[in-house]
């Protein structure tokens, strides 16, 4: 392929491949649900909303932050899926995010902030999955260690544990 | 009353310091005292205790068989990670710190770990497990319901409110202590630059402005001046015989009498008006609002009269007069310093003449000022090149007719202002502190002079130099005048000193013990313009001369009135009746001539013999009159002597 050719692959799969996923219909989860995603997104498998299997997550690019926590002890690498580019592949639109847990906890989030920081929907703590118990199955992290300005209250309450459902406004 | 502001000011500083550490210390402990009471320690603990109670009903409906296992075992994974979040991470630092909660949590983990077994493998309905499980975790509902309770009631959490409160408010006090250090620092600083812009404007003496705030204001007074078009006159005053009262009765009566003077000045002035010492006892006024110099005038004449009265200092009777020299705005100049300048020179003016108390500048001071400050500079150079000459005036005895003795006269013939005349030489000289060089040039060419003369075996006659009152008064005259002679050659005998009234009055303590010391060395001492001084009888009897030249003025005036040949008579009869040789000046007459010798006058001086000449003249008259038997000297005829100095 010369540099042309190169070329018109890159701007034709810019315009192509996300029109192509989001007329591809998700498929059902076959598992447990962990992840329910509702509001406005484009893709979904029930009804108006995306429900999602470990598995579903785990075929995503996956990608991985080292940080410390206000609730751990030292740092810890946490593995899973960036919060922003899941929602890009539900074809969410909007400008807020409320994420709610298993214990109900609710935080509502830009997703201006979740794309600027990388914010990461993870599934693993330290190469392992996190049960509810350690504050599982999903855990939203934002990398405190890479960018000191967001180590405070404001960020702290918006690292939901226990993650179950992110409602897309 | 530096040591006192020092110390003050210290205080204030350690006070400020002070407020700041604790004023930072105590903000921490707020800071921290309200952190620990914060959602974080607070909502650990509810979100605990709701999770317990969550539990337990997702057991009861169990029980119930109301909800399945899933719902069971889920609220019990939460509730396990919420042991867990009260027990590690940063956030739940204070928490576990406070050993009640720490218990309370650790006996949870134990009870939960406990029925951790039972939980997963429980049957619905009120089975011996559930009650067993039941029992063991309803002990914890109180407890926990408690523990959340004191974190927000209760003693502690009261106490901790209150300290929050009590710290808030020394915090106020200490940064109370901090705003007023601050400002007392502020206004302290606020005085001291006052004071000090005061000290570097104002005369710490007498409290007057002084030459820099003078020169300001000055300027100002100028520009408003020139905005307005009005005229201003600056006045500069200088005290006479304050120089006396300083030497006399000490510093300590001059200050007193400074002060004096200051007030005076002050009471006099008008609101817009300036009076600044400008510095020893020199003062100067601006004086604004003025329609002419009349009105300049009238106010120097009024400071002169208020300043020339007797004033008792230290039970002393001191009198001082003022020298007052004004300058106007703009008819004078238009410069500042000029007009300073001007006023000084007017000034100047007024303390030179006897009866003027005040004097207004006039162009030509100006120039006079310029002319001699150009001699000066030129007049160092002239006496270190000898570009300056000597011409000699016989002194012929009556009753030989020979030349007795010349007397060294001193010609400068300058580049820009032509023949300067001695007075204005030794003027000249004596202003700008050269009369010393000047008279050491004098004595040491004269005598070369004589020394040449006698080598070339001329006879012998005595050579007279005249002394500036600046060598008489400062200068080692004795010292200088031995060495020359004896570097000359010469003898004490062969030198005659003149010197005037004047300047002996100058120095009048002193003054018989100079002139005892050349006595000393065989000098012949002459009082020259003799009349013409400050002449008093004692004085003349007290000093050592032996001889008088009676002024020219006298010979001059000779036959205008009858009683003037008494008054010549006289003072010759004087002279001799005290053993002095009297030499008789300005004869330029054959009357003249005549006159003096029907008065027995024995020495003559005048144009009638010889006007000064040079050197060569000097020798070819000596040398006409040697042998002695030739006698008579002719009548001064320049043609003929040079002939006669080109046969030998």
């Amino acid at each position: 392929m010369n540099r042309m050719q190169a070329r018109t692959a890159i701007v034709l799969s810019l315009f192509i491949l996300p029109a192509q996923a989001e007329h591809v219909p998700l498929s059902l989860p076959s598992n447990a649900v962990i992840l329910t995603v509702t509001g406005n997104i484009s893709r979904t498998n029930v009804r108006d909303q995306a429900h999602l299997d470990r598995s579903m997550l785990d075929a995503l690019p996956q990608h991985q932050i080292d940080t410390h926590t206000p609730w751990t002890e030292g740092q810890n690498r946490f593995q899973g899926v960036q919060v922003a580019s899941l929602l890009q592949h539900l074809g969410a639109d909007g400008q807020y995010v409320t994420v709610q847990a298993l214990d109900d906890f609710t935080a509502r989030i830009p997703l201006a902030d979740l794309k600027k920081y990388n914010a990461l929907l993870a599934l693993k703590k330290d190469g392992k999955v996190m049960s509810i118990r350690q504050k599982g199955p999903l855990w939203l992290i934002f990398p405190l260690k890479r960018y000191p300005e967001i180590d405070q209250a404001v960020y702290h309450d918006r690292m939901v544990w226990q993650l179950n459902s992110i409602d897309v406004r | 009353m530096r040591r006192t502001r020092f110390v003050l000011l210290m205080l204030v500083v350690l006070t400020f310091a002070a407020s700041a550490v604790v004023a930072f210390h105590r903000h921490k402990q707020t800071a921290d005292i309200l952190a620990v009471s914060d959602k974080t320690s607070a909502w650990t603990l509810i979100s605990l205790e709701t999770e317990y109670l969550k539990f337990i009903q997702a057991l009861q409906r169990y029980a119930l068989e109301e909800g399945g296992s899933d719902p069971l075992r889920q609220r019990f994974e939460i509730l396990w990670s919420r042991i867990d979040v009260a027990l590690e991470g940063k956030e739940s630092t204070m928490l576990r710190q406070n050993p009640d909660v720490r218990r309370l949590v650790d006996a949870m983990r134990v009870a939960l770990a406990e029925l951790e077994g039972m939980v997963f493998a429980l049957e619905p309905g009120k089975t011996p497990a559930y009650e067993r499980i039941r029992d063991r975790l309803e002990p914890f509902a109180l407890p926990l319901r408690q523990a959340v309770g004191s974190h927000f009631r209760g003693r502690e959490a009261y106490a901790n409110r209150d300290a929050a409160d009590e710290v808030h408010q020394e915090f106020g006090v200490y940064l109370f202590g901090l705003f007023l250090s601050g400002m007392a620092m502020i206004v302290f600083l606020l005085l001291e630059s006052r004071k000090s812009r005061r000290q570097a404007l104002h005369d710490s003496l007498t409290d007057l402005p002084n030459r820099l705030h003078f020169s300001s204001h000055l300027k100002a007074t100028l520009q408003q001046a020139e905005c307005e078009s009005s005229i201003f006159a600056v006045h500069v005053i200088d005290l006479d015989g304050f120089k006396e009262v300083n030497d006399t009765l000490g510093h300590a009566a001059g200050d007193v009498l400074l002060k004096h003077v200051a007030d005076v000045l002050s009471q006099d002035m008008r609101a817009n008006d300036l009076v600044a010492r400008l510095g020893g006892d020199e003062f100067a006024i601006i004086q604004t609002g003025i329609q002419s110099a009349d009105c300049a005038a009238k106010l120097a004449q009024r400071i002169s009269e208020s300043i020339g009265h007797e004033v008792d200092v230290f039970g002393n009777s001191c009198m001082v007069a003022a020298s007052i020299g004004i300058s106007i705005y703009p008819q004078d100049t238009e410069n500042p310093t000029q007009l300073l300048i001007n006023a000084d020179m007017a000034m100047y003016r007024a303390k030179a003449s006897r009866n003027l108390n005040f004097c207004f500048f006039e162009p030509q001071m100006n120039s006079a000022i310029l002319r001699r400050k150009a001699l000066a500079d030129d007049l160092r150079y002239a006496i270190s090149n000898d570009e300056l000459t000597l011409v000699y005036q016989p002194v012929i005895d009556l009753n030989s007719n020979r030349i007795v003795s010349v007397e060294a006269l001193l010609r400068w013939q300058h580049d820009l202002y032509g023949e300067i005349s001695p007075l204005e030489l030794v003027s000249v000289a004596e202003m700008y502190g050269q009369s010393i060089a000047l008279n050491e040039w004098v004595l040491e060419q004269a005598c070369a002079q004589m020394k040449r003369w006698r080598q070339s075996c001329l006879p012998p006659i005595q050579m007279a130099v005249n002394i500036s009152p600046g060598m008489y008064a400062r200068g080692q005259l004795v010292e200088s005048v031995t060495r020359i002679l004896q570097r000359n050659g010469l003898r004490g005998e062969d030198l005659i000193i003149e010197v005037t009234e004047d300047t002996t009055m100058r120095d009048i303590d002193a003054s018989p013990e100079i002139l005892q010391g050349l006595r000393a060395q065989g000098i012949e001492l002459a009082l020259d313009d003799f009349g013409t001084g400050y002449s008093s009888l004692s004085h003349l009897k007290q000093l050592p001369v032996q001889r008088l030249k009676i002024d020219k003025s006298f010979v001059q005036d000779l036959g205008q009135a009858p009683h003037d040949t008494q008054f010549i008579h006289t003072i010759i009869q004087l002279g001799q009746s005290l053993g002095m040789k009297i030499v008789v000046e300005g004869v330029e007459t054959v009357e003249n001539l005549g006159q003096m010798r029907s008065h027995s006058c024995e020495m003559v001086q005048g144009y009638y013999f010889c006007r000064p000449s040079g050197p060569e003249e000097i020798a070819r008259r000596l040398a006409q009159q040697s042998p002695e038997e030739r006698g008579a000297v002719g009548l001064c005829e320049p043609e003929e002597h040079c002939a006669l100095v080109s046969e030998r």
